[in-house]
């Protein structure tokens, strides 16, 4: 009628397949992800067709050696910033026009869109 | 004069508990951190900017990549010309298609200028250039 008879020992849970399993997963996790912090940079072909405004757009042209000519003169990065955020200041819809040179590297480019953006230049075309 | 003969010692009980727990953590770090993503058919060192848009969660439609030598591929595939110019073709026809490009810092800036145009003709004026946020 009743059992009275003592309970088995109750064996101790291994833990080696869930080590396994969480190692294998870790591993797996270590080498699949990667930590790249991706930026999108949202530019223009065409600013002129794109933004059409009565307003001339500045225009920067990126030499092969790395400088840079706002409308045709020749001046540092910081004169550049200077101008385009007085002009930027004036009109909040200006527009930039950035023309590389051919040997230019995407990297320059990079560096002056940076610079340009700065300037809080919202259109930015390159062409 | 048994010189030799050891002890008999009782057997270590290795306490496995904290091991588990740090590989827990370990693994929860990765898992939360990190981002799995498909690796690109060609090698992209991309450009770094100092802009902080991140583009996280928020990619675009399609990503062309370019390496350092103007081959490019389309969502992890090398593709041929034609075959891109199809392909965004067909993606121009869905609602709110966009195109980021993926450029690699040594590329020189005519190729992406290039690309820019050709997808300018086909009616993607605005482009969103993908870089890595500088070290």
């Amino acid at each position: 009628m009743f059992d009275f008879r003592a309970s088995a020992p109750r064996r101790p849970l291994s833990l080696t397949p869930l080590i396994d399993v969480v190692f294998i997963l870790l591993l797996f996790f270590m080498l699949a992800s990667n930590f790249d912090q991706w930026h999108a940079v949202g530019v223009s072909s065409s600013t002129v067709a794109t933004v059409p405004s009565d307003k001339p757009a500045s225009v920067i042209q990126l030499q092969d050696n790395g400088t840079a000519t706002l409308d045709g003169a020749l001046l540092s990065d910081s004169k550049i910033a200077s101008a385009l955020r007085g002009r930027v200041a004036t009109d909040t819809a200006h527009r930039v026009r950035l023309i590389p040179a051919k040997a230019t590297t995407v990297q320059q480019l990079m560096g002056q869109v940076d610079l340009i953006r700065g300037t809080g230049v919202e259109h930015l075309g390159i062409e | 004069m048994d010189l030799f003969k050891q002890a008999s010692r009782p057997p270590i009980d290795i306490e496995l508990t904290p091991l588990i727990n740090i590989v827990f953590l370990i693994l929860i770090f990765f898992m939360l951190a990190g981002t799995i993503t498909p690796k690109d058919a060609l090698p992209v060192n991309a450009a770094t900017s100092e802009i902080v848009e991140p583009a996280i969660n928020a990619p675009a439609d399609m990503v062309i990549a370019l390496d350092s030598a103007g081959r490019f591929s389309v969502d992890s595939a090398v593709v041929s010309e034609e075959a891109l110019q199809a392909a965004l073709q067909k993606h121009r026809l869905s609602a709110d298609a966009t195109v980021a490009l993926k450029a690699d810092a040594a590329l020189p800036a005519s190729a992406l200028v290039g690309m820019m145009g050709r997808l300018r003709q086909l009616g993607f004026a605005d482009v969103t250039l993908l870089t890595l946020g500088a070290p």
